[in-house]
């Protein structure tokens, strides 16, 4: 599904990601495990086609070579982001917030049969937003819009979902129902490719880690060889042994 | 009223540099400073068609409307897009500047100083309404204005590529991480609000005559409108140019013609600094 | 051209003088050796400063095309007192530190001007007018400014060789007499040149006894009914506008659109304006502009300026006569032969001789040489004297006319029925 191989990326001449290789399977998941700071965003940025460009190695999604291509056209491949911080259209109601969700979709009238279907799944797997269709997204509270931000990526019917640390700053109640969705969408069948710190929970939906560190890959396998506390520990911990906050 | 006529008129002009102001800024999040220049091309361009070329008043709109666009489009292709691919929304600024002063040097230079009537297609023997005097070309542009202006303001909000270009304008990354071309949408931006200038050219040239001069007259004050309207919401640049007008004559015919400017200005620095979004910014939100 | 040794050693000798000595011409004892006096060998100097490219490039050009033609005729009849004359050209460019550098660096070469044509604008004339002052050279040539520059205690060799713009203000107030206005309004832009010319009018109406209400409006104004709403509500007899290009046509469509027809007066400025050719005839209704009356294609005009206008359209500098028509070259014409007339009259071209010459009353106006100023120059009034360096109008100088049209020579023509 995504291959990644030997990228290198950097924010205009300021490198922040080394030689990286990962690939998630059709069907599987995986997640970036890695301390604040450490490329995460980065890596996933690049894979969607926001800064920082690759200045080396390759993206390959779905066969075929993605490594310069606009975001827009990554998207139109199949390929769903949920980027960091509840990224939504504050001013714009949920239902607008769908939509822009839908513009891969065919056809540039708001009305057509695949939009009104791809509207009615999004409320019917979302309950909330379809008692809060007319309201501005601003004004949702952190889970729901973290739910709306989800609901959006989802709209253009994604074959991969990237996903940028969606339990931050959510109650752990909340945090249980994000994995659980997750869990669900892995279940259908989409590819998931996820950004976590909440290791626990976000293991639950793992096939696979990736641990990145100063933006290089430093440690990568199957979930079962991190069942190992001490691996763990080092992520959390960092090699320097510095605790890092919010973990 | 006659007064109250001309404010709106003036305000009708207001308005639509406004209109050109919001809807690039709301499709590509740079402000187009040269849009007053694009309105002063498209009275040149409404004279070409209208006087030079002989053509009746629909070709000459549709003349207009097509070579606007297109200079709209080499402006964003030269001035703007070198500067959004380095994410330098602030040098953008700057390059509208100059694309501005590139536009009216070229006018005054082949054109002359010297301002150029337009051939009109009705007779513009004053009508009285309401108790005013208004020119019916005038009163056109009123209306014309008003019917922009709420049309792209609706559409900007009920439209699917209205949505969308509102979404670029709130996070360009955002957007085009939801699918959206923002490039295309950009230039397709500025293409509209460079055919809504060239599609007006005829009624505003009909009351300012062409004249390198008009960029600068008007660049200023649909300034205001947006800021006293609210940067951003099409129907508070609509309402915020006919605002201004407004005052402007009010304040020409009653406090004394030294004072319009400073009393817009003074206006213009109240809402700023009391609603820095704008009389309109707001509200207008909740309302649609 | 070629100078013989002995003669380039006398330039070469003044010019030390000039550096080192700038006393020399002022001693009167040197006077019959100064510089500007040179013997007969050497040529007269006639130094002009104007624009030759920028914005005002074209007209220049004309201008440039009557200072030619007329030091031709002048070599042709002999020169001024003896001397050859020799038209300098400098292209100050409108700018008047350029202006100053560059009369500073001729001065500076050893070479002295016998009269200089100091500047198309007023601002050129005045940075020019100090040095000259300084070296005593005689200026003869056309600013508007007469505030700025008729000051004879500080430019005391700066002569103005046309009727100052503030001269329509008297003009002006001599008409609302005639007519019995009882109040008259003025509209204005808010800039230098408005203000100015609001100032003259201001000075007559008020010398005339006749209130005078104002209002301005700003260059960038799109519409002028609010304006000219408030003049009305005063009720005036007439209004006076000042103004040029689209602001005078807002002016007149509001005008029209109120139906407000009273007499209407365009000041020097908005006259030089196209009225006729910009605006239907109904919204000129009861408009007068003020033209000079040599203009008019009906005035009687000079004896040779058929001719003149035959020569310029075959000379070098035709290009600009359609688009000009003769004045700039006639004004160009015109201040060579004054300055011939001066110098001869004088019988040097030495600054002092010069100025007592213009000052004293006495000086002769070369009527049948003149070709900008009428029939036998009728149309100006050489009246300096200690107090005034600017000519004064006469019955002959302007004239109220409903806006006129140009002919082929960029005459005025006033259709009948307008
Ligand atoms: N726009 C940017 N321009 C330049 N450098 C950036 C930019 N964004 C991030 N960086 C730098 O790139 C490095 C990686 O940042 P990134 O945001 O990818 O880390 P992360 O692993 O996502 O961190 P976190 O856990 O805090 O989200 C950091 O050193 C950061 O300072
Ligand atoms: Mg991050």
């Amino acid at each position: 599904m995504l291959e990644i191989s030997e990228l290198t990326a950097a924010y205009g001449d300021l490198r922040v990601l080394w030689d990286v290789s990962l690939s998630v399977r059709t069907g599987t998941s995986t997640i970036v495990l890695g301390r604040n700071g450490a490329g995460k965003t980065s890596l996933l940025n690049a894979i969607a086609g926001l800064p920082p460009a690759a200045a080396a190695g390759r993206i390959v999604f779905d066969g075929e070579d993605i490594t310069g291509e606009a975001p827009h056209r990554r998207i139109r491949r199949g390929i769903g982001y949920v980027q960091e911080n509840k990224q939504i259209f504050r001013q714009r109601t949920v239902e607008e917030n769908l939509l822009i969700g839908s513009v891969t979709l065919a056809g540039w009238r708001r009305g057509t049969p695949a939009r009104r279907a791809a509207l009615d799944r999004a409320y019917a797997r979302f309950p909330v937003l379809a008692e809060r269709r007319k309201a501005l997204a601003g004004g949702l509270s952190g889970g729901q819009q973290q739910m709306l931000a989800i609901a959006q990526a989802l709209m253009s019917d994604p074959k991969l979902l990237i996903l940028d640390e969606p339990s931050a700053g959510l109650a752990p109640t909340i945090v249980k129902d994000v994995f659980a969705l997750i869990g669900e969408l892995k279940r259908e069948g989409l590819s998931i490719l996820l950004v976590e710190q909440v290791v626990e929970a976000a293991i639950t939906v793992a096939d696979h880690i990736v641990v990145i560190d100063n933006g290089r890959v430093a440690a990568e396998g199957p979930v079962k060889q991190f069942d190992d506390a001490s691996v763990i520990r080092e992520i959390y911990l960092g090699r320097s042994g510095t605790p890092v906050a919010g973990a | 009223m006659t007064t109250i006529w001309s404010g709106l008129v003036i305000g009708a002009l207001y308005s639509l540099v406004a209109i050109g102001y919001n809807t690039v800024l709301l499709a590509s999040g740079v402000f187009n400073f040269a849009h007053g220049q694009l309105i002063m091309l498209a009275t040149y361009a409404s004279f070409l068609g209208s006087v030079t070329f002989h053509l009746p008043w629909p070709l000459t709109v549709l003349f207009a409307t097509i070579a606007v666009a297109v200079v709209a489009i080499v402006e964003e292709r030269v001035a703007i897009r070198p500067l959004l691919a380095r994410r330098d929304i602030h040098a953008a600024l700057i390059t509208t500047v100059g694309a501005s002063t590139v536009m009216s040097g070229l006018a005054e230079v082949t054109a002359g100083s010297d301002p150029k009537q337009l051939a009109i297609p009705i007779s513009n023997d004053p009508l009285t309404i309401l108790g005013g005097v208004i020119a019916p070309m005038d009163l056109l542009l009123i209306i014309a204005t008003l019917a922009i202006g709420l049309g792209i303001h609706f559409w900007s909000r009920r439209s699917l590529l209205g949505i969308a270009s509102l979404a670029v304008a709130e996070n360009r990354d955002a957007a085009s991480v939801r699918g959206i071309d923002t490039k295309l949408l950009g230039v397709g931006a500025f293409a509209v609000a460079g055919g809504i200038a060239g599609a007006t050219g005829l009624l505003v040239g009909a009351h300012t005559y062409a004249i390198p001069s008009l960029g600068n007259s008007l660049a200023l004050f649909g300034f205001v409108a947006i800021a006293i309207g609210g940067a951003g919401s099409q129907l508070g640049g609509l309402l915020g140019g006919f605002i201004t007008g407004i005052i402007f004559a009010l304040s020409a015919r009653y406090i004394g013609s030294d004072y319009p400017q400073i009393v817009v200005f003074g206006v213009f620095l109240a809402v700023l600094l009391t609603r820095p979004r704008g009389i309109f910014g707001r509200a207008m939100e909740r309302v649609v | 051209m070629s100078t013989r040794p002995l003669s380039r050693i006398f330039l070469a000798a003044s010019a030390v003088c000039a550096l080192f000595l700038t006393a020399c011409g002022g001693s009167t004892e040197l006077d019959s050796n100064k510089a500007s006096s040179a013997g007969k060998d050497s040529p007269f100097i006639y130094y002009v400063s104007v624009s030759v490219t920028g914005p005002v490039a074209a007209f220049t050009d004309a201008e440039i095309g009557g200072f030619q033609l007329a030091v031709d005729k002048v070599n042709e009849q002999g020169g001024i007192n003896g001397r050859k004359v020799e038209l300098v050209v400098q292209n100050d460019g409108n700018d008047p530190t350029t202006a100053v550098t560059l009369l500073q660096k001729y001065l500076a070469s050893g070479k002295t001007p016998d009269a200089v044509y100091a500047g198309s604008s007023s601002a050129v004339a005045l940075s020019l007018l100090p040095v000259l002052a300084s070296r005593k050279i005689i200026s003869l040539s056309a600013p508007n400014s007469k505030a700025a520059l008729d000051h004879p205690d500080k430019y005391p060799y700066g002569f103005a060789t046309t009727v100052a713009s503030a001269e329509s203000g008297p003009f002006f107030a001599k008409e609302a007499q005639a007519k019995g206005f009882k109040k008259v309004a003025m509209l204005y832009a808010d800039s230098a040149t408005g203000q100015g010319s609001f100032a003259a009018y201001q000075e007559a109406m008020k010398e005339a006894g006749i209130p005078l209400v104002s209002a301005t409006y700003k260059e960038t104004s799109l519409d002028m009914t609010p304006q000219l709403q408030k003049l009305q509500a005063e009720k005036p007899d007439a209004l006076i506008l000042n103004g040029y290009g689209a602001p005078t046509l807002y002016v007149f469509k509001s005008r029209a659109q109120l139906g407000w027809d009273l007499p209407t007066y365009a000041d020097t400025l908005a006259s030089s304006f196209p009225l006729a050719k910009n605006l239907p005839p109904e919204s000129l209704k009861n408009v007068m502009v003020q033209v000079n009356k040599p203009s008019l294609a009906d005035s009687p005009h000079p004896d040779g300026l058929q001719a003149f206008i035959d020569t310029v359209k075959n000379g070098d500098h035709k290009a600009q006569f359609p688009t000009y028509g003769v004045s700039p070259y006639a004004v160009g014409w015109d201040n060579v032969m004054l300055a011939r007339a001066a110098a001869t009259q004088a019988g040097t071209s030495d600054g002092d001789k010069v100025k007592e010459l213009l000052e004293s009353g006495k000086f002769q106006k070369p009527s049948g040489d003149l070709l900008g100023n009428g029939k036998d120059a009728s149309a100006i009034d050489y009246c300096y004297s200690p107090q005034t360096h600017f000519p004064c109008p006469t019955s002959e100088t302007f004239e109220f006319v409903p806006p006129p049209t140009t002919d082929a020579n960029g005459m005025y023509v006033v259709t009948a029925g307008s």
